[in-house]
């Protein structure tokens, strides 16, 4: 978070939430534009008052980008089993056991990170499942678009883990995959 | 434990190469190529298809990520084309010998040859047939009047890379075949060079080019039911007779007509 003249704008991910986070993410990467029209883009999009936008100095604009840019601290790998929202315990894997994903979760977890406004909101609504529903309930394409919109209230940083372990794992089996021998002609 | 098992079980089940698999389950996985699918979504799609079953099943829905990956490994053979290997396909039905065939089913091979991975056991259907014996102890082959939809799902189970070798062995003979007869039939890109020189022409030579480029086209377009209806001399009640002629004695009369009319 960075102050310029009084107002704080999140610039950090434990600033953002999933949704902003999102939105910041897509327009930072958005390589048709400029790099300083992406970070105005950025600033309107965490929707900061139009006045301010308007005073902004050229110098108070580095400042901002400057800290979009300040590394984050290393993150704790920390994967919260639950999560609340909206009256309902989700959870993402049991107790006494370790985050593991399904096959299937997969599927649906390839379509949200294709989707740059839910590739974090997404991911989310597939790993969290509601406790009191079942496993047909819980891939339902209503159940998981409800989801992912509940989810994007919730804190980047505290669900970023989940991100990383994911793209881990995924990278970790691709490198084996690629390395791999050819296979012999049968 | 339990997952172990379940992975073990899963992998037992799975073919290790395309020996293994039949040519229904080939169709199976080539149909899901149009379906839009990929990552893994594709893969669980295969895997359903290589243990006949759907991707609701409980045993495919329970697989965690590990074991999709020991799996992806197991199945990376299906990233290539299935190779071709021979093996005696059927014990009641003969390959027949390709200068066998009759007119009739060549035209139908050849039409179906042009998407052959898709109608590979349809070509099997034709190019097996029962074996009797006639009146004087001579082998012959059923006649080409069975029905080749009926037929052709005799060899849905078999492997795919037997199909595949006589798919490869037909075109091959194909090949050859054609080249005996080549000056017999139209070039298919007939015209081409003629219409480069359209746009010098005008005129009276304009339109005459193009009367000539149109019959050409047709005659292309029907070439088959063009060579027939030449045989039959317009008698279409002999179409049939001349469909159930060697294929070799048509072309060999085709030759001849050919010959005799330079």
């Amino acid at each position: 978070m960075i102050e310029i003249k009084g107002v704080q704008i999140p610039t950090q991910i434990e600033d953002f939430t999933i949704e902003q986070f999102e939105s910041v993410t897509k327009i930072l990467n958005d390589q048709d534009t400029t790099i300083i029209e992406r970070y105005i883009d950025a600033l309107y999009a965490l929707k900061l008052s139009d006045d301010f936008l308007n005073d902004l100095s050229d110098d108070d604009l580095f400042e901002i980008i400057k800290s979009f840019q300040d590394k984050t601290e290393d993150f704790k790998m920390l994967l919260h089993r639950t999560l609340e929202v909206g009256g309902f315990i989700y959870e993402a894997y049991a107790e006494g056991e370790e985050f593991s994903l399904k096959a299937k979760d997969l599927v649906f977890i390839e379509k949200s990170l294709g989707d740059k406004n839910n590739f974090f909101s997404g991911v989310l609504a597939i790993v969290f499942k509601r406790s009191d529903l079942g496993n047909k309930e819980h891939y339902t394409s209503a159940h998981v678009k409800h989801k992912t919109s509940l989810f994007k209230t919730l804190n980047a940083r505290d669900y970023y883990p989940y991100i990383i372990w994911i793209s881990q794992k995924l990278n970790e089996k691709i490198k084996t995959i690629n390395e791999r021998p050819e296979p012999t002609p049968q | 434990m339990k997952k172990l098992k379940l992975l073990m079980n899963v992998l037992s089940q799975l073919p290790n190469n395309w020996n293994s698999i039949t040519v229904a389950q080939y169709l199976e996985l080539k149909s899901l190529e149009s379906e839009d699918l990929v990552g893994t979504q594709l893969l669980l799609e295969q895997i359903a298809v290589l243990l006949n079953t759907d991707t609701e099943d409980e045993l495919i829905d329970s697989l965690g990520l590990d074991e999709l990956f020991q799996i992806l490994d197991k199945l990376a053979f299906l990233g290539g084309e299935p190779p071709s290997n021979y093996i005696k396909i059927n014990t009641e039905l003969i390959p027949i010998e390709f200068n066998e065939l009759v007119l009739g089913e060549f035209i139908d091979i050849e039409h179906y040859v042009m998407d052959s991975m898709e109608n590979i056991h349809i070509i099997l259907a034709i190019l097996h047939k029962k074996q009797g014996k006639d009146d004087w102890g001579n082998s012959i082959y059923e006649p080409y009047n069975y029905d080749i939809n009926k037929r052709s799902e005799e060899f849905l189970h078999i492997p795919v890379t037997a199909a595949i070798y006589w798919i490869r062995k037909y075109i091959s003979w194909k090949n050859e075949f054609m080249k005996t007869y080549q000056n017999l039939f139209e070039d298919p890109d007939v015209g081409k060079e003629l219409e480069e020189e359209e746009e010098k022409l005008s005129g009276y030579d304009l339109i005459e080019y193009q009367k000539t480029l149109l019959i050409q086209r047709q005659k292309a377009k029907f070439s088959w039911e063009n060579t027939i209806y030449g045989l039959a001399n317009g008698d279409i009640t002999k179409f049939n007779d001349i469909f159930g002629q060697k294929l070799i004695l048509v072309f060999n009369i085709l030759g001849m007509k050919n010959a005799m009319s330079d």
